[in-house]
């Protein structure tokens, strides 16, 4: 099978381009931190996570460095908390739940997207250093008025 | 024929060097787009 | 090598059989752009919907018609045409058979799944995802689809086996692309078929109380990724194997050509996470592993980019062109044979850099959910595979009806392709902006309470209801141009089937399915079976069934 020369070097320096960027997203992730989000099983029911901790008492934790936990409980259709106060410059762990089918969370303008999933605790984390009202919407399909599910992040 | 590196094989003299050039303003277009998001995910982490 | 018999009509009743797919196709495509209009029109806050119909009935249907059943039926009219002309001329009765029974199978799934839709029992978007639990009728039209195709694809390997069994040497290039597309499929299906067989069927039907919802939405999606290559593979054929005809030049590589199919085979499986990327449950290193072998598959695309260009190159010189691009004037722009496949070419320039910008695990989040993802997908099936699915029908209609492909009809296709694309550019253009502004995918008309930002993403939505509309003009120019292609003056019509540059044997490896198979499976286990395990494995108790439409 014969390959001309210019395809060689077409092929080549194709995949010098794609091992460029599997570098770089993959010391972004693994050396400097900035994974996608990911989480681990809730451990009961879906329908019953607002019975158990953490998620019985949704709402912003902070903690000795200053950094918060968010619990965020995700429902057809809304948020609890709704609203979520947080200083300017303050890094955020957010872990997200469902009570009942899978939402999203995600904040415009950063790179806050995750997937809520019913009996999952989803996982991501943001520092908010530009104060302002931010958006939180529900970008993933949950029924009839997911166009109406929201939440608002406040950063002061 | 084998080993052949050149379209010379095919009897035509013809040159493949505008494909080259066609592929290569193809992979600029892919990297710049690309480096453009990566941009734009990393102002925004 | 065998020469393609591209002088001689297709058996009549084949070519009922492989009509019949081809024009449902076209049905559902018509159906299926008029919800999508309706959405255009209902985000960019043009219209109100009656009551009766709610945007995600229409957004469900939109998905499954386009993306399941135009595609999916479009395809198989093309596969059996493929194999019965380049692979003994006629079908044999028994693959005739299964062509038919496969084809009715399809469409009574379409049509229950449809009447599902219709009745608001199945709001739940082509993607179906757990645990939001449409009726179980809605599944088992699901499934009668799906081994509907699956009865297809025995049709096509069947034509493929007796050829086999009387011939030497490699299968001609088209039968062999045809069992690869077919082989993909049947691996890429076995995800869809176990989670609806084994989770949504018996969950529906109320005999097993909660359903695993990571471990469905992985299955989903191990057949979801190879879905889009289910959809490119036949379009590559037409660009390897038909366009070179067409331009009056040959193949530029036939052994490089098969090995990119190998390799789409190989590749295309075993990289569903990067569908998954913002999920729990999977590592940041499991869904990386899956992330590179995305980027694997790049590599036969851009295979393809090379011999593309290379047989533009090749053929435009030959006919006398000079200086660095002085060929690209020598290609028959007038054709729409060509003319409709190349923008599809053209087009998949941005669709590609958008599927690699999709892929790159945590930039993902950039765009992940967001109507940057719809305007990448209605680049790549809505406009690369459409437009050349569009370019092979304007000949191949009349090569199954007996009809010729008149220069009239070419003004036509040429005039719906320039629609399409102008369509197409307004409207994904505008997605892919708007999804960067975080505008979400799935949504019906809102402002979110008129907050500031979303208020803000409402021209985008106006510019996207534009080339929507445009769009719809498209669809049904090309709905004209089909009931003209079937009208139009009797006589024959060209199967074009292009010859190699050069006599090179054909490495006798390539058609070894068991080592390619073998591969593919070793590729599948390597990058699921320790994430579906954990998945399985995981302290969920599952989740009980929601309607929440």
């Amino acid at each position: 099978m014969t390959i001309h020369r210019l395809e060689k070097i077409w092929i080549g320096m194709g995949l010098a381009l794609l091992v460029v960027f599997l570098a770089l997203v993959g010391v972004a992730a693994f050396a400097f931190g900035m994974h996608p989000p990911t989480g681990h099983a809730l451990g009961v029911e879906p329908e019953r996570a607002t019975e158990v901790p953490p998620f019985d008492r949704p709402g912003l934790v902070r903690n000795a460095d200053g950094s918060y936990d968010a619990y965020v409980v995700a429902f057809a259709f809304g948020y609890s908390p709704a609203t979520l106060e947080i200083p300017a410059g303050a890094t955020v762990h957010f872990h997200v739940t469902s009570t009942d089918v899978v939402h999203g969370f995600s904040i415009p303008g950063t790179n806050v997207n995750a997937m809520v999933v019913p009996g999952e605790v989803n996982h991501v984390v943001h520092t908010f250093d530009k104060p302002g009202t931010y958006l939180l919407i529900c970008n993933e399909y949950c029924g009839a008025a997911h166009e109406m599910m929201a939440g608002t992040v406040v950063v002061r | 024929m084998e080993g052949r590196k050149h379209a010379r094989s095919k009897g035509h003299g013809t040159t493949l060097v505008g494909t080259f050039v066609s592929v290569c303003l193809l992979g600029a277009v892919l990297a710049a787009a690309w480096f453009g998001v990566f941009g734009l995910f990393l102002a925004r982490q | 090598m065998e020469t393609a018999k591209t002088s001689e009509r297709f058996d009549r009743g084949d070519a009922r059989m492989m009509l019949a797919h081809v024009l449902f196709a076209f049905a559902a495509l018509l159906v299926g752009g008029v919800a999508g209009l309706l959405q255009g029109l209902v985000r960019g806050g043009v219209v109100t919907l009656p009551a009766g119909i709610g945007y995600y009935q229409l957004l469900t249907a939109h998905g499954v018609l386009m993306a399941l059943v135009f595609t999916t039926f479009f395809i198989f009219g093309f596969l059996f045409s493929a194999v019965a002309k380049t692979a003994g001329g006629v079908l044999t009765p028994a693959a005739r058979r299964l062509g038919w029974i496969g084809f009715w199978m399809m469409a009574a799934g379409t049509l229950l799944g449809t009447v599902m839709i219709l009745l608001n029992k199945a709001t739940v978007l082509y993607t179906f995802y757990a645990p939001m639990k449409a009726s179980p009728l809605f599944y088992a039209a699901l499934a009668l689809v799906v081994l509907g195709s699956w009865v297809d694809s025995f049709g096509v390997l069947c034509q493929y086996r007796n050829w086999r069994r009387l011939n030497s040497g490699s299968a001609p290039i088209l039968t062999f692309m045809a069992v690869v597309t077919v082989l993909l499929w049947l691996v890429a299906t076995l995800g869809v078929v176990a989670t609806v067989a084994l989770q949504f069927l018996p969950w529906s039907l109320g005999w097993v109380e909660r359903i695993d919802v990571m471990v469905s939405r992985t299955l989903f999606w191990y057949f979801g990724h190879p879905l889009v290559y289910f959809w490119l593979l036949p379009a590559y054929m037409c660009w390897y194997v038909v366009v070179p005809k067409v331009i009056g030049g040959r193949m530029f590589s036939d052994s490089l050509a098969r090995l990119a199919f190998l390799l789409f085979l190989v590749f295309s499986v075993p990289v569903g996470f990067h569908h998954q990327l913002m999920e729990p449950g999977i590592s940041s290193a499991w869904k990386y592993v899956q992330v590179v072998l995305t980027f694997m598959v790049v590599v036969p695309s851009l295979m393809t980019a090379f011999a593309m260009f290379a047989t533009f190159e090749t053929t435009g010189r030959r006919l006398g062109a000079t200086g660095l691009f002085g060929w690209w004037k020598k290609l028959p722009w007038r054709d729409v044979r060509f003319f409709a496949p190349f923008m599809g070419m053209l087009i998949f320039i941005p669709a590609g850099a958008g599927g690699l910008i999709n892929a790159s695990h945590e930039m993902n989040a950039v765009v992940h959910n967001t109507l940057w993802v719809t305007g990448h997908f209605h680049l790549t099936v809505a406009t690369t595979v459409a437009l050349t699915f569009f370019g092979i029908a304007y000949w191949l209609i009349p090569a199954l009806a007996g009809r010729t492909l008149t220069p009239a009809m070419h003004r036509l296709g040429i005039a719906q392709t320039v629609v399409w694309v102008v369509g197409m550019a307004i409207m994904s253009g505008a997605m892919h902006a708007v999804g960067l502004l975080g505008s979400p995918r799935r949504t019906a008309y809102t402002t979110y309470g008129d907050s500031p930002e979303a208020v803000a993403w409402m021209p985008y939505h106006v510019a996207m209801a534009v080339g929507g509309t445009i769009l719809f003009v498209g669809v049904l120019m090309m709905v004209w141009n089909v009931a003209a292609l079937l009208r139009s003056p009797r006589g024959e019509t060209e199967y074009p089937v292009a010859e190699a540059e050069s006599a090179e044997p054909v490495p006798a490896l390539f058609e070894r399915w068991g080592v390619w198979l073998g591969v593919l499976a070793a590729l599948i286990v390597a990058a699921y079976a320790v994430p579906l395990s954990e998945l399985l494995n995981s302290p969920n108790p599952g989740s009980k069934p929601w309607v929440t439409w």
